[in-house]
């Protein structure tokens, strides 16, 4: 079973990410800020990371930088409700961009498509 | 000596009675307003008597005084002579009459009139030289209150060419072009043949009376027959060396000289075909010096009346010109001085319109990122809200009795997510219509204005190549605010520690953009530095203006890359598909 890090501080979206993609059959570890999203990801192994940018401390470009750094080869989706921040070129480092919606079809077709699913 | 005393009375008390006139031997009078006859001395009543045929001394005054053309001139003493008998049947004998006007001190006028023989030979040219003297001070006066150099030019030809003047046929004016090193025809004025010759000083003699007037209204009045002589002033072309004897002694020796058939010897070098153009055997060429350098040549001649030129005309010729040289480099200067303060004040409107573009782009950002935030907030929420209500329908099946208004709440909350995304785009570029344009002056103004905006000794952005001309198709004003957005970044994020350089060119059917550092070590951490911050900064520190930017781009076909390799400096690059008819 994959793993998937959920990292977003908005704690009832976590959850509902958390049972969406635990019904997918991933096992998902939730992080509701950048420092243990970056503490989560030191102690287990991650295939995955969706990633929040508008965070509080830490936000997810910069959580995203030092897993860049530090585990250069995990994939990374952006999933912001800054719908204008797909095409800005900060967000390169990203694997994927997904805006955030009710609907998951497009985050969960991206995971398996990273993933080679 | 009358101008200590300020009234008819003061001289009538005095001047005479201490014999302040009656020492000269000449006949002398001096009358008042209306010719009244004030003072004479024995020599006047003599000369009366003997020469006026006994007419008495009001008499002969009278006749003086009233004498035609005499009453206007009353700015200069004038000289006319007179002939007369001393009987009926005696010969004529030729007198000089110097009749000066003066002013009294009350507003009256005073005629002070001497008699002599007829001037001698020195007398005339002195009377000569003084009236030259007198045109070379009006020319001048003009001279000084002129700055525009057509002008200028057309006043010293007309000084060179008016009766009152230096009274030449026809004046040609080379002034020298620094770009093709040649002295070339400007201006000229005169007729070109006798006809127009008849019909040109009849119009001015007939028409105005003095050397001013004539200055002021020269073009109305002979200036339409000036066309065919400037014609012939565009065909002179004259080098500064290599050529002919006697123009070439003008360029050594900075001084005035006739040029003639003889002097030119067929030397078969430059300036020999002057006088076939001219249609001339001589000429007078004086050269127009300033500063040691000889700005312009003044060619004239006699072409009508076939009147010699004189060493006295060269001379004079020469002193006009030296005057006419410091005018043309005055008018020069005050020509270049225009063409800066031209440039300076397109300058001062390109910077006020960058500002205001500068205020729009800020405005655009500020309502891009209301816009991206108001968007935000409401999303997390929906996305919570519907992502349960999608959570909720799936397991509840297709029969559970709240199936239905799980749907409905599903369909609105994407209804409301399409308005958003909708809303999102807003704050986006707004589509706007496109022209053809020169991108090469977009983005020289765009980084020219970025740097004018930064407080430090050298720009931040180092323009180091702009080919020029690169015309692109799209909304000049929307890509205005993108490279703006751009240029901008490298400042704001960077500092004016960290010099950029900027090139523009084409690449294949591209406008390519490029912000890059300078091929160095300490350049390529600077740029670096850039890059890191503009790749890792947070979206909550940040501007949306680089979004809209990017968005812009996107819109007009064009692409944003980094390039980097082993010997090349980190760049950014902006690619815009170039326009081609």
């Amino acid at each position: 079973m994959q793993n998937i890090l959920v990292v977003d501080d908005e704690i009832e979206l976590s959850k509902l990410y958390q049972q969406e993609l635990r019904d997918e059959g991933f096992n998902v570890m939730v992080a509701n800020d950048g420092f243990e999203a970056i503490n989560l990801a030191q102690k287990n192994t991650i295939d995955l990371v969706v990633l929040d940018i508008k965070m509080a401390g830490m936000d997810g470009l910069e959580v995203l930088n030092e897993f860049r750094m530090k585990n250069a080869d995990i994939p990374v989706i952006l999933n912001s409700a800054y719908s204008t921040y797909k095409d800005d070129f900060s967000t390169w480092l990203a694997d994927a961009y997904v805006v955030k919606s009710s609907n998951l079809d497009e985050l969960k077709n991206k995971i398996r498509e990273l993933l080679k699913i | 000596m009358l101008a200590d005393y300020s009234s008819i009375s003061d001289i009538e008390k005095h001047a005479f009675a201490d014999k302040t006139l009656t020492c000269y031997r000449n006949p002398i009078f001096i009358s008042g307003s209306g010719g009244k006859l004030l003072w004479h001395n024995v020599e006047f009543q003599e000369f009366a008597s003997k020469y006026m045929s006994g007419k008495s001394v009001q008499q002969v005054a009278d006749i003086i005084i009233n004498r035609k053309g005499i009453a206007e001139q009353n700015d200069r003493a004038t000289g006319f002579s007179l002939a007369s008998k001393a009987a009926e049947n005696s010969p004529p004998t030729d007198f000089w009459v110097n009749l000066s006007r003066l002013m009294a001190g009350e507003g009256a006028e005073l005629n002070v009139c001497q008699i002599s023989k007829t001037p001698s030979a020195s007398r005339v040219n002195a009377d000569r030289n003084y009236s030259l003297a007198a045109v070379i001070n009006q020319i001048g006066r003009k001279l000084d209150m002129s700055y525009r150099l057509d002008e200028t030019l057309k006043i010293i030809l007309i000084g060179a060419t008016a009766g009152e003047g230096l009274g030449f046929n026809r004046a040609f004016l080379l002034l020298y072009d620094s770009d093709s090193g040649l002295y070339k025809g400007e201006i000229a004025i005169g007729p070109s043949d006798g006809h127009e010759a008849g019909a040109i000083w009849s119009e001015l003699v007939g028409a105005h009376k003095t050397l001013d007037e004539l200055i002021d209204n020269y073009n109305h009045a002979a200036g339409k027959y000036d066309v065919k002589v400037n014609n012939i002033a565009r065909r002179i072309n004259l080098p500064a060396s290599d050529l002919c004897p006697a123009l070439n002694e003008v360029f050594l020796t900075h001084k005035p000289r006739l040029v003639t058939k003889g002097s030119c010897q067929s030397s078969g070098k430059i300036g020999c075909e002057l006088f076939g153009i001219l249609g001339v055997d001589s000429f007078a060429a004086a050269p127009l010096t300033v500063e040691g350098s000889i700005v312009g040549l003044l060619l004239a001649d006699n072409l009508i009346t076939g009147r010699n030129i004189s060493e006295s005309d060269l001379e004079i010729l020469g002193i006009f010109a030296n005057h006419a040289g410091t005018a043309v480099q005055r008018s020069r200067m005050y020509e270049r001085l225009q063409n800066k303060i031209e440039l300076l004040a397109q300058a001062n409107e390109r910077l006020k319109e960058s500002q205001k573009r500068l205020i729009e782009s800020e405005k655009l950002t500020a309502i891009g990122k209301m816009a991206s935030d108001v968007a935000h907030e409401i999303r997390n929420p929906l996305s919570v809200a519907g992502g349960y209500a999608r959570n909720v329908r799936k397991k509840a099946g297709e029969k559970h009795e709240y199936s239905e208004a799980l749907d409905i709440i599903i369909k609105e909350v994407d209804r409301i997510e399409e308005v958003l995304d909708n809303f999102a785009t807003v704050s986006k570029a707004a589509p706007e219509e496109r022209v053809v344009f020169n991108f090469s002056q977009l983005v020289s103004d765009v980084l020219q204005m970025v740097n004018s905006n930064v407080v430090a000794s050298e720009p931040i952005i180092d323009i180091i190549e702009i080919e020029n001309n690169i015309m692109v198709c799209g909304s000049e004003k929307q890509l205005r605010n993108a490279i703006l957005a751009f240029s901008k970044q490298f400042i704001n994020v960077g500092g004016t520690s960290i010099p950029v350089g900027a090139i523009l060119k084409p690449v294949g059917d591209q406008a390519s953009l490029s912000f890059l550092c300078k091929p160095d070590d300490a350049g390529k951490s600077r740029i670096r530095r850039v890059l890191s911050n503009i790749l890792v900064s947070s979206p909550l520190k940040r501007e949306t203006d680089l979004v809209i930017a990017s968005e812009i781009i996107n819109q007009h076909s064009g692409s944003i890359s980094i390039e980097h390799g082993k010997d090349r400096p980190l760049s950014i690059v902006i690619n815009l598909p170039i326009h081609k008819e």
